[in-house]
């Protein structure tokens, strides 16, 4: 396998894998958070595999469930006490 | 030494760790100034085969304040892509590199540039090419015109250079943090021995520079305000991560790793566990490191390491104020005839140059500076002669003192300190006499145990 098509498949795994393990509920509440809600679902939804970039979601505070979400080089913060519970449950 | 290695989290990084920065007016083209940045610390010439390049997952800059605030009012980014022509070689070249585009050299990096001033980024140019390691002659058997095409202008009126060189910084490593010594005066340390000559410990090692010069008129707002500071940062993104197979992969925001201005005031002004907070800050939160500068650990140390040498510099209880005014404000007018560098009372370690000074003459020069009586040199910015290690050395032991406090008489040895004896020492290769200034790498064949 070339390294361009390494390198892409990677990408796109890891915005897979972060969809699993939490990512899509990031996306949907930045989304609620940041813009319309019309608008919201195509064009955050879009965003990443158009880009094909990572998309990497940092729990900074468990207590008060405060999330780093990181693409590109974007960093959206903000407190989601539910996803982090649930992220908290995924890894035991 | 200067700023490699300085900081426990930057030694671990040395892609990203800003070794030294010079800032001086160009003496060839005077109505210019060269900024140079410095990064990868004490590469070995025959460091392959994977020999060095820079990141290309680094945000690499150069900041100018040219108001005084320390904010940065024009800023130059550099980003790298390094290219695989052959991937199922392990060499890094399968054949002799004649030209930059020889598809012989197996692994090229090139680079953009972004200027950002006023609020607005604005590329300038990308597809740079950088030139190769210098491998050894039967790789490359003439440097010269791969580095020289490497020289590029700008479409904005800026000259760029990005690429491996000779380390041009001098300083005695060995001794120098063997308990500060100076090997021309062990005779008079606490554990003496005899005095002999230094030894230049980075002479035949390269280093990785990122080099523009830009027309003076540029980088100042105008003719009345010639005073510019400089300083320079790497960065990397907020998080990386090992994706399997070994790919980084990076997302967030650049965050700051590494930072010079001043050489050596990170590594010896900043104790040991703020060094790599220093790094990741900007300039303008200096204050909070006004104490260090104004009660330098090493103006304690030297009196005790050396028994009896410096008792002024012992007895002298004051604030230094000298040091402060050096590295966190420059110098105001009306203290050194015919010179300043002030640019305000904000405190921020800057590389400060006053562009309206001339370079001095090649008869003239002095390896010391404004200490040297030589206007153009350290800390009126930073050319690549300078001996800052001794200039500092030098001010830390009391020489710049009575610049602010005339009762004060520095002690005989201060004005002596060094770690050479001769003048010039030796210096890798000697600085080029044109941009960009430093010396042609040494190549890895006849410099194999550097």
């Amino acid at each position: 396998m070339g390294e361009l098509t390494r390198r892409t498949f990677l990408a796109r795994a890891s915005i897979a894998t972060a969809a699993v393990t939490g990512g899509a509920a990031v996306i949907n509440r930045m989304a609620a958070l940041a813009i319309p809600a019309a608008a919201a679902t195509p064009a955050v939804m879009g965003g990443p595999s158009a880009l094909g970039e990572p998309l990497v979601a940092h729990v900074r505070n468990i207590a008060t469930g405060e999330v780093a979400v990181l693409m590109g080089t974007r960093e959206v913060v903000y407190r989601d006490r539910a996803l982090v519970a649930r992220l908290l449950g995924v890894v035991g | 030494m200067s700023s490699h290695r300085e900081a426990p989290g930057i030694s671990k990084d040395p892609v990203a760790d800003n070794t030294d920065l010079y800032a001086f007016v160009s003496p060839d083209k005077p109505d210019t100034v060269t900024l140079i940045a410095n990064y990868i610390p004490l590469e070995g010439p025959a460091g392959g085969p994977n020999f060095y390049e820079f990141g290309d997952d680094v945000l690499y800059e150069i900041h100018i304040d040219n108001n005084g605030d320390a904010l940065p009012d024009i800023t130059y980014q550099f980003r790298f892509t390094t290219q695989v022509r052959n991937p199922n070689t392990f060499l890094y070249n399968t054949g002799q590199i004649k030209s930059l585009d020889s598809p012989q050299w197996n692994r090229p990096q090139f680079y953009s540039v972004t200027k950002i001033a006023s609020g607005q980024s604005t590329p300038i140019a990308s597809g740079l090419p950088c030139p190769p390691c210098n491998v050894g002659p039967r790789s490359i058997p003439n440097y010269t015109p791969l580095e020289h095409s490497a020289v590029r202008p700008l479409p904005t009126g800026e000259t760029v250079f990005a690429g491996q060189r000779a380390e041009e910084f001098y300083v005695d490593l060995g001794a120098i943090f063997d308990l500060a010594v100076l090997r021309p005066f062990e005779n008079l340390h606490l554990i003496p021995t005899a005095a002999t000559e230094g030894v230049n410990a980075t002479n035949h090692l390269n280093v990785h520079s990122i080099a523009i010069q830009v027309p003076i008129s540029q980088l100042i707002q105008s003719s009345s305000n010639p005073v510019i500071g400089v300083w320079a940062t790497a960065s990397r993104q907020t998080a990386t991560m090992i994706s399997p197979g070994g790919v980084l992969i990076g997302a967030g925001p650049f965050v700051q790793v590494s930072r010079l201005g001043n050489p050596l005031f990170n590594e010896v002004i900043v104790p040991m566990s703020e060094k790599d907070l220093w790094n990741s800050l900007p300039p303008s939160a200096d204050s909070q490191f006004l104490d260090d500068v104004q009660h330098p650990e090493l103006a304690t140390l030297l009196p005790f390491l050396y028994p009896g040498v410096f008792p002024n510099l012992a007895a002298y209880t004051k604030t230094r104020a000298d040091l402060a005014a050096i590295l966190l404000t420059g110098i105001p007018s009306g203290i050194i005839p015919g010179f300043q560098n002030f640019t305000g009372t904000t405190p921020a370690d800057l590389l400060r140059l006053n562009t309206a000074i001339p370079p001095t003459p090649t008869s003239k020069l002095s390896i010391f500076g404004i200490l040297g009586g030589d206007l153009a040199g350290f800390p009126n910015g930073r050319r690549v002669i300078d001996d800052t290690a001794a200039i500092e050395l030098r001010a830390v032991a009391g020489v710049t003192i009575p610049l602010v406090d005339p009762t004060f008489t520095p002690d005989a040895a201060a004005s002596l300190l060094t770690s050479f004896r001769t003048d010039p020492p030796p210096i890798g290769s000697g600085p080029g006499h044109s941009f960009p200034y430093l010396g042609t790498p040494y190549d890895g064949f006849d410099n194999p145990s550097s």
